[in-house]
């Protein structure tokens, strides 16, 4: 986490100078100690999160692939001549196995994303979807990214 | 090198306005909330990654590059959330749902 908000830092800087650098470090510092003292910083497992790297670059590449996909679907979709006769709106119950709570948020986020389909709520155990069509509900029933977000859980 | 760069980034700006059109096309064209949402919230998440890489190809430095990403990243985080929102409170206060779309409990 230093490191992340030390970037954003020099990004929103736009150079590298020794006063910037220096700012820098110190409110990094400051920001790092509160959010150490009340609990929501844990350096462990900034540790652990360190091993998923590979794993998360791959889940974006394939999550922009999914977006690219399903949005030339939707465009077809917007452009036929009677899109209304040619959804089939359905709310779908999906199940899934991912435990951790950021994977599941991650997994309600890139359902979201992809168009077609729009995450209605969150449960323990499911999500309820709102699909479109029979096309955006056969993509969710095997989707590639929530078995990279799976494996990912695996990884800890 | 400057010409192909001004190309590429007007490429991928007009593709941008291209998805933002249909997006909005799509909105008058399907007749009830849910399905507007699908158009109107996830073609722009195509369509401002479009804009923002074709910007990104005008801007040049790494700087302004940079801080594009982290405005792709930002709505590619909060549109998610925005529509969800629009779904569940459609969801959990229309008592008729059942008309327009089939649901599974």
């Amino acid at each position: 986490m230093p490191i992340l908000l030390f970037l954003l830092w020099l990004i929103f800087n736009e150079r590298v100078t020794v006063d910037v650098l220096i700012i820098g470090l110190i409110v990094v510092a400051a920001v790092c100690l509160i959010c150490r003292k009340i609990g929501i910083w844990d350096p462990q497992k900034d540790i652990k999160t360190l091993s998923k790297i590979p794993g998360m670059i791959g889940f974006v590449l394939r999550l922009v692939l999914e977006v690219f996909k399903a949005n030339i679907h939707m465009i077809a979709l917007v452009l036929s001549a009677n899109p209304n006769e040619r959804i089939h709106p359905k709310i779908v119950k999906h199940y899934t196995k991912i435990q951790s709570e950021g994977g599941r948020v991650a997994l309600a986020n890139s359902i979201t994303l992809t168009p077609g389909t729009v995450t209605v709520d969150v449960a323990d155990d499911y999500v309820y979807v709102h699909a479109i069509d029979e096309y955006a509900e056969e993509g969710l029933s095997h989707s590639v990214l929530e078995e990279k977000i799976e494996r990912m859980e695996d990884n800890v | 090198m400057e010409q192909i760069r001004f190309l590429l980034g007007t490429i991928f700006i007009l593709a941008g306005l291209f998805v933002f059109g249909i997006a909005t096309l799509g909105l008058f064209r399907f007749r009830y909330v849910l399905n507007r949402v699908h158009v109107a919230a996830k073609c722009d998440s195509l369509a401002s990654l479009l804009v923002c890489v074709g910007l990104m190809f005008y801007a040049g430095n790494l700087g302004s590059i940079l801080k594009l990403l982290l405005v792709v990243i930002l709505i590619w985080l909060s549109n998610p959330v925005a529509s969800h929102l629009v779904c569940k409170i459609e969801v959990e206060t229309n008592k008729e749902i059942e008309k327009e779309c089939e649901v599974e409990r």
